[in-house]
């Protein structure tokens, strides 16, 4: 889990305050995990309104079942619990256009290097904007199945460990594994053109 | 260990730090073939794009997320 802005923040007591009715201890709760919530939302999402709209859900959720949370997991894992179910949700109810693919099929990987070339012969690697590169990550995630995606997402950009993704998602930690080879594999090929010599 | 099993070591997130006989016979792998090194290059390259893709919280989002706590707060009492 990335640590969130932190100074002298006692988790705990402040969790507890929070039950008991203290708004202040809510608040200073959602201001240490808003950016937390926001960019794993917009990360799985890759859209702006629905990172909103999920930062706002995850937030009211967090209000009224904070009761229910028992501190046996840490709060991190409950939270992004929540957020991941609010992503599902909001993809479930907006019709979405993106097209994501079935990684199940071996040749997806293989013909994902050009499945984004278009983009780039239209505009070479040496006049790309960043705005145009962060188009085109966002335009490769977006072809993955969501539940791969999260994974990613997880592992990868939150750092997480793969128990602590197969505790938050209910899947094997074999599933995490498998579904995260095959995100990196379609990402890696997809992208491979754009990030040589980019770092 | 072939190019295969290296790789999905490699993607499925294996920590190289560990001394374990995987690893090292990953890292054994690696130190000889020299295709394998670039793709593990490759893989880190794109995840690295992945973790320099900031993105903040836009001020439009947090003062509606201030707003709905307020309103949430309000209505509780």
């Amino acid at each position: 889990m990335t640590t969130p802005k932190t100074h002298a923040f006692d988790e705990v007591t402040v969790i507890e305050r929070a039950k008991a009715g203290d708004e202040k201890a809510f608040r200073d709760l959602v201001h240490r995990y808003e950016d937390t919530v926001y960019r794993f939302a917009f990360n799985v999402c890759r859209n702006e309104e629905m990172a909103t709209d999920t930062l706002q859900n995850t937030f009211i959720n967090v209000y009224n079942k904070l009761d229910s949370f028992d501190g046996r997991s840490k709060f991190s894992t409950w939270l992004y619990s929540i957020v991941t179910n609010n992503c599902l949700m909001k993809r479930r109810s907006i019709r979405t256009h993106d097209k994501e693919l079935s990684l199940e099929d071996e040749k997806i990987l293989h013909d994902a290097e050009t499945s984004l070339l278009s983009a780039r012969e239209t505009s070479p690697m040496g006049s790309l904007l960043n705005e145009e590169l962060k188009h085109i990550f966002d335009e490769a995630i977006k072809k993955l199945p969501v539940d791969h995606r999260i994974v990613f997402v997880m592992r990868d950009i939150e750092d997480m460990s793969a128990a602590e993704v197969s505790k938050i998602l209910g899947i094997s930690v074999a599933a995490v594994k498998s579904r995260l080879f095959r995100a990196r594999e379609f990402l890696r090929k997809s992208l491979e053109p754009y990030v040589e010599g980019k770092l | 260990m072939n190019h295969t099993e290296v790789r999905k070591h490699l993607a499925e997130g294996l920590n190289m730090e560990r001394n374990s006989p995987t690893c090292v016979a990953v890292r054994s792998h690696l130190d000889e073939c020299n295709e394998c090194r670039e793709y593990f290059a490759s893989l880190e390259r794109t995840i690295d794009c992945y973790k320099s893709y900031k993105v903040d919280v836009p001020s439009k989002a947090h003062d509606l997320l201030e707003k709905t706590l307020k309103d949430l707060q309000k209505s509780k009492k």
